[in-house]
């Protein structure tokens, strides 16, 4: 029973999977902004997670004046020490306009957030279409990655701790099972 | 291992709704809604001769609250053009106090807003377009087709510097009868706050 309903999800997340073209390029620092933040277009982010040596990736797109991805940020911070030492990453990408830096870094350091972030820098459009094409661009938004950069999982709307630990557990199985 | 299993069946509960299609028709056109005022108004009262736009925004989102002016401005434009126009305040205010009356008639009054602006009380419109953000607009052209869904432009936050008028581009195409291009685009957004109980 088990193992057919890993078979059935690992079919579902597979038939989700989307690969976009890479297009390396350097991400830059905000100066001044503490924790760091890095101004980031979606071409540019995805070459990033893809190139992570870690197993799993989940991306979380957020908003200082999104409620929802407030509310959600805690669990998400948990969820990253969780499973640190289990070859996932969890990075945060805001999609503030560039002139509210200090909001966004405001709200990180009242979280207690001590590594670099990312902020949306260019088109919306070029950062939608990078990270999946049917996201209707709403935030909260997440996003799961395979080690090489494959969209697994990926919903809009907030989520609970136990939503993004089954989505990376999900993950983490599909690895175990990929020869 | 039940808790992950159900959690990860919910994820397949949140991923968005489909919007309404290219080409399809107006939804839910005689679905009455109430303004500010109590007056109320359907898609299909305020359509033009030319097309119907059919804009769903609310107050507090600062991606609505960044193009505002546009969207009042591409309103009135619209209207003069032969294109009925409305906007469907998508939000709940019990989940959002901003996005009550008060704060719709400063949205109003501070962006000369010309068209109707109903509350979609139950969401009821909202989900029969499948509309996920604010502001998301839909274009239908004179025979009630739809042929022009996505946003306003391609630079919310500075407008000297938007490169694709893409909503103002559509607007003039339809109202000399031809097709939008592009057809689709997207851009960042807040999420709509739907109403969860009954309608």
């Amino acid at each position: 029973m088990r193992r057919g309903f890993i078979a059935l999800m690992l079919s579902a997340i597979a038939a989700c999977s989307h690969v976009a073209t890479p297009d390396p390029a350097p991400t830059a620092a905000i100066a001044g902004e503490d924790p760091e933040l890095r101004l980031v277009g979606g071409r540019e982010l995805r070459a990033e997670l893809a190139s992570a040596d870690v197993d799993v990736v989940l991306l979380n797109v957020w908003a200082t004046w999104c409620v929802t991805c407030r509310e959600e940020f805690p669990d998400l911070l948990r969820l990253r020490r969780d499973y640190r030492d289990r070859g996932v990453a969890v990075e945060f990408l805001s999609g503030d306009f560039p002139s509210h830096s200090a909001d966004v870094s405001a709200f990180l350091r009242e979280l207690e957030v001590d590594f670099p972030t990312y902020l949306k820098a260019g088109k919306d459009m070029e950062l939608i279409e990078a990270l999946h094409p049917e996201w209707s661009g709403a935030l909260p938004a997440t996003f799961v990655f395979a080690r090489g950069g494959a969209v697994v999982q990926w919903w809009e709307g907030a989520a609970s701790y136990e939503t993004f630990a089954a989505a990376v557990e999900a993950a983490l199985a599909r690895k175990r099972s990929t020869p | 291992m039940k808790r992950i299993v159900i959690a990860v069946l919910c994820l397949f509960a949140v991923s968005p709704s489909a919007a309404v299609e290219l080409g399809a028709p107006i939804p839910l056109a005689e679905h009455s809604m109430a303004d500010v005022d109590g007056k109320r108004w359907s898609v299909g009262e305020v359509s033009g001769q030319k097309g119907t736009l059919v804009m769903f925004i609310c107050v507090h989102c600062p991606w609505v609250q960044k193009w505002n002016a546009r969207i009042g401005d591409l309103g009135r434009g619209a209207r003069a053009a032969g294109i009925g126009v409305i906007a469907v305040n998508a939000n709940d205010p019990k989940r959002v106090p901003q996005d009550g009356p008060d704060g719709m008639r400063r949205q109003i009054a501070t962006n000369g807003f010309e068209f109707p602006y109903v509350i979609d009380n139950g969401s009821t419109l909202t989900r029969a377009y499948g509309a996920q953000r604010t502001p998301e607009v839909f274009l239908f052209d004179a025979k009630g087709a739809l042929v022009y869904h996505g946003t306003v432009d391609d630079n919310a936050d500075d407008v000297e510097d938007v490169e694709q008028h893409f909503l103002r581009d559509a607007i003039a195409a339809v109202a000399a009868g031809k097709q939008p291009d592009p057809r689709e685009t997207k851009a960042l957004g807040c999420n709509i706050k739907m109403y969860t109980g009954a309608d």
